[in-house]
């Protein structure tokens, strides 16, 4: 099926060559401090492992050595990458991926202050244009990383400069003479390397490898999450996971089912209440003949090709979220563009399918795919129109499948929760409702604007008074580190706040967890006990769930 | 139950392997306790075929010591490792199987014979000194594996360091060697690399396992192997097929019964096998 995740191909390869290129900026600062006397028997290594009782990450780099006071030193580094877009606005997948550094960075925090005869650093590397990240992020690195390089200029394309650089390369040593040619010729790469490679000597030298207090701070709020919770950890041989997810996308798309739980018909009804696409494609599909004649009697009434699209494109709902899909992957099967590529501003991931677009924007939107289906040989609004019948029930098939399973705006898992939890007596209301603002620490550290966290939902006893903070989400085995690790931050910086230089818990209501997952998930348990050690309360079933909140309520 | 009865004929026909067939291991259950996938085991009968063949035509075919002393080492796919960070499931990629063992096992060959005096390598799914080669000579990176290919020389392979591997590669045409960097990347991770190689490892002959695959891709794909390997001789191709879709384009073929309703779905493998295995030594 077309996906929009081809593009991770070209994304691997400029990570590697990125990696090379830190690598190779490490391994010189390295040289060079050696040469001076200051440090003895350095060494850098890739893809190095931390773990601890609540991590076990990948980090890029790791360079090790003796200081000139005898002292070994290790600066663990990452390297993050910002490709950047036309339409000039942030990336907002990032997000994941910039939580999960920032986690790594504090949990590592646990070596630096273990090791008595080692000093332990922190560093970070971004590559490419930070105006397209968060700026918050910056700041917040800046905050938990020991130190931080950057590796880019505003509107320079830093990666395919790179790319350029290493062409026709093959071996470490052959793409090490090129970057040494680039310092020669004193390019812009050459220039990057150059400045970056003084800079971590000088704060080796100069700065005698300062230290992030605020990291150090971040990683007390959690050493005390974890001291509080040691001994009191989930029973994990004993744990079954729930499977609303799974047990709610089987009820939607199979006959049989022998779900006995009544609280599943009733979340599949949300799903596809909020879902319209869902729906539509169910319709769509049970009686194609029909659909085809909507289609038909368009292909008719437009002069062209063009204005075929752009009839298809604005068919009134639902039926725009069938065509649109089905027009955007119809000319290939490989991998398409992720939409915030394709540089039509104001269209998202969000609204691709769903929003309603100005003319301009529609305009855009459909040369574009008239374009591509030009490159599939589909040049005539006939051609398209056979296309549809051809290929569009598979096509609708296949993103129904998909869709079910992903999308950030099914939470089968989370309704299922709200309605457990209103069964048992209580009130879950939306955090406005609450009068309840779900800022993290990160918006206090860093003077830019951070958005309050959503997703969340209130808690409210039989007095309306507010007695938890509930999450609730599916976790797949194979991305259960990762998730629990984007969670991390979200707990840690929700639980507390930052204020004159220090930090405090922020109020003293609980942030409760809820994990879904497949019944036979055996989930690693260091990724669980981070969970926990960031601040959440982690329940597995409703049961667990329903049984904290009332433990909650009786304490109050 | 269609495993079990497989994996004891892969015994019974290659007694010397019995070892490897009969280790069981969590990295060995995707192969003979899955349910619906079978391929990788009619990869495993394809290679226990070969070498019974071999066996019947005076030729013994041997097991490299690493797999007596790290039995799920042979499960592995002849095929660097190349996951990475920007794919997703990466970070729960840590696997129960180091690093560096994942690199010996994509670089030592499944099984290795003699003939006339010259080294002969049997590997599975991939010969990363090929690829290496072939990215040298500038050309891209391909990602077609013949799931058993039979190469004239005999590789080797020392590990330097926690991060560093050498490797090297002798035939009859030159050598190879270089050392890797013992890491996931998503490129070729080749800290050097040296060639006296003229055109690329010779290959002579290839299996290819379908199960289901029709005579037009089965043919396709043949082309591209042929055109990969087979630039400076035409290896001897054989095709495994779990359908009854002739492919005449493969130099030999055999028909698998997939459901196991004949009473010896594996006989016609074992005649065409032999076929093959002789064409292989008469091209040598």
């Amino acid at each position: 099926m077309a996906s929009h995740m081809g593009v991770q191909t070209l994304a691997t390869s400029r990570n590697s060559q990125v990696e090379f290129l830190v690598h190779y900026i490490i391994e010189r600062a390295l040289k060079k401090v050696t040469g001076m006397g200051h440090v003895a028997d350095a060494h850098v290594s890739s893809q190095e492992h931390y773990s601890s009782e609540i991590a076990s990450d990948v980090w890029d780099h790791l360079a090790t050595g003796v200081q000139k006071n005898g002292r070994k030193f290790q600066w663990w580094c990452q390297t993050t990458c910002y490709k950047g877009n036309g339409t000039g606005m942030p990336e907002p997948n990032k997000t994941y991926e910039v939580r999960e550094t920032l986690v790594e960075g504090i949990t590592i925090r646990d070596l630096v202050n273990q090791k008595d005869d080692c000093d332990v650093r922190t560093l970070h590397f971004t590559v490419g244009d930070s105006n397209y990240t968060y700026q918050w992020f910056l700041s917040l690195k800046s905050a938990s990383y020991d130190k931080s390089f950057y590796i880019g200029k505003g509107g320079l394309d830093v990666f395919t400069l790179l790319a350029n650089a290493l062409q026709g390369t093959v071996t470490e040593s052959a793409k090490a003479e090129k970057l040494e040619q680039c310092i020669r010729e004193m390019n812009e790469i050459g220039s990057f390397i150059s400045h970056t490679t003084d800079e971590l000597c000088a704060w080796l030298i100069n700065e005698g490898m300062s230290k992030s207090h605020l990291a150090d701070s971040q990683w007390q709020l959690v050493n005390k999450e974890y001291q509080d919770h040691a001994g009191k950890w989930p029973e994990f041989s004993k744990l079954k996971g729930s499977d609303i997810k799974g047990r709610t996308n089987r009820f939607l798309f199979n006959a049989d089912t022998q779900e006995a739980d009544a609280l599943i018909p009733k979340a599949a009804a949300k799903i596809l209440e909020k879902k319209p696409f869902l729906s539509a494609a169910l319709s769509a599909v049970a009686d194609w003949s029909a659909f085809e004649e909507k289609i038909r009697t368009l292909c008719d009434a437009a002069t062209d090709i063009e204005d075929f699209t752009r009839k298809l494109w604005t068919m009134p709902a639902p039926y725009h979220l069938l065509t649109r899909r089905v027009i955007l992957r119809i000319h290939t099967g490989d991998a398409i563009a992720y939409v915030q590529d394709r540089d039509v501003q104001g269209v998202s991931e969000h609204n691709l399918y769903a929003g309603i677009h100005s003319e301009k924007q529609v305009r855009e939107i459909c040369s574009k795919i008239v374009a591509d289906l030009a490159t599939a040989k589909i040049l005539s609004k006939q051609h398209l129109r056979d296309g549809i019948f051809a290929h569009g029930k598979k096509i609708i098939n296949q993103a129904r499948w998909f869709e079910a399973k992903n999308g950030t705006e099914l939470k089968p898992s989370f309704e299922y929760a709200e309605m457990a939890v209103q069964a048992a007596g209580f009130k879950v209301v939306t955090l406005a409702a609450a009068k309840f603002k779900a800022i993290g620490y990160h918006s206090e550290i860093a003077s830019e604007n951070v958005r309050p966290y959503t997703n969340l939902k209130a808690i409210l006893n039989k007095d309306g008074k507010i007695i938890a903070i509930l999450k609730a989400k599916f976790f797949r085995i194979q991305e259960f580190p990762r998730r629990c690790k984007e969670e991390a931050f979200v707990g840690l910086t929700l639980k507390y706040k930052y204020e004159n230089g220090v930090f405090s818990a922020r109020h003293d209501i609980p942030i409760i967890m809820f994990v879904d997952m497949a019944e036979d998930c055996s989930p690693p348990e260091y990724a669980v006990k981070r969970l926990i050690s960031f601040g959440w309360d982690v329940v597995f079933s409703t049961k667990e769930l329903v049984a904290h909140l009332h433990s909650i309520d009786q304490t109050k | 139950m269609y495993l079990d009865r497989l994996r004891a004929l892969c015994i019974s026909i290659a007694p010397n392997l019995r070892a490897v067939i009969e280790h069981d291991s969590l990295v060995t259950a995707s192969t003979w306790n899955t349910v619906g996938e079978t391929g990788k085991a009619v990869e495993l009968y394809s290679l226990c075929s070969l070498s019974s063949a071999f066996s019947s035509m005076g030729i013994t075919t041997h097991l490299p010591n690493l797999y007596n002393d790290k039995p799920d080492l042979f499960y592995l796919r002849n095929i660097l490792p190349r996951h990475h960070g920007a794919q997703a499931g990466h970070a729960a990629a840590i696997n129960s199987i180091p690093l560096v063992d994942r690199f010996v096992a994509a670089l030592t060959p499944k099984l290795v014979f003699e003939n006339a005096g010259l080294q002969y390598s049997i590997f599975r799914e991939g010969l990363p000194f090929h690829l290496i080669e072939h990215a040298n000579q500038g050309n891209a990176e391909y990602l077609d594996r013949p799931d058993v290919i039979i190469s004239e020389g005999a590789s080797a392979c020392k590990i330097l360091s926690a991060e560093k591997i050498e490797f090297s590669y002798r035939c009859e045409s030159g050598q190879c060697n270089g050392i890797l960097r013992i890491k996931n990347d998503a490129g070729l991770p080749i800290i050097s690399y040296d060639t006296t190689l003229k055109e690329n490892i010779p290959v002579m002959g290839i299996i290819e396992c379908s199960v289901s695959k029709g005579d037009i891709r089965a043919e396709e794909q043949l082309k591209r192997y042929l055109s990969l390997l087979g630039k400076s001789r035409a290896p001897v191709s054989l095709l495994i097929n779990g359908r009854q879709k002739k492919c005449p384009a493969y130099d030999f073929e055999a028909y698998i019964d997939m459901g196991f309703e004949k009473p010896d779905p594996i006989a016609d493998l074992s005649v065409t096998m032999r076929a093959f295995a002789e064409a292989v030594i008469k091209s040598l």
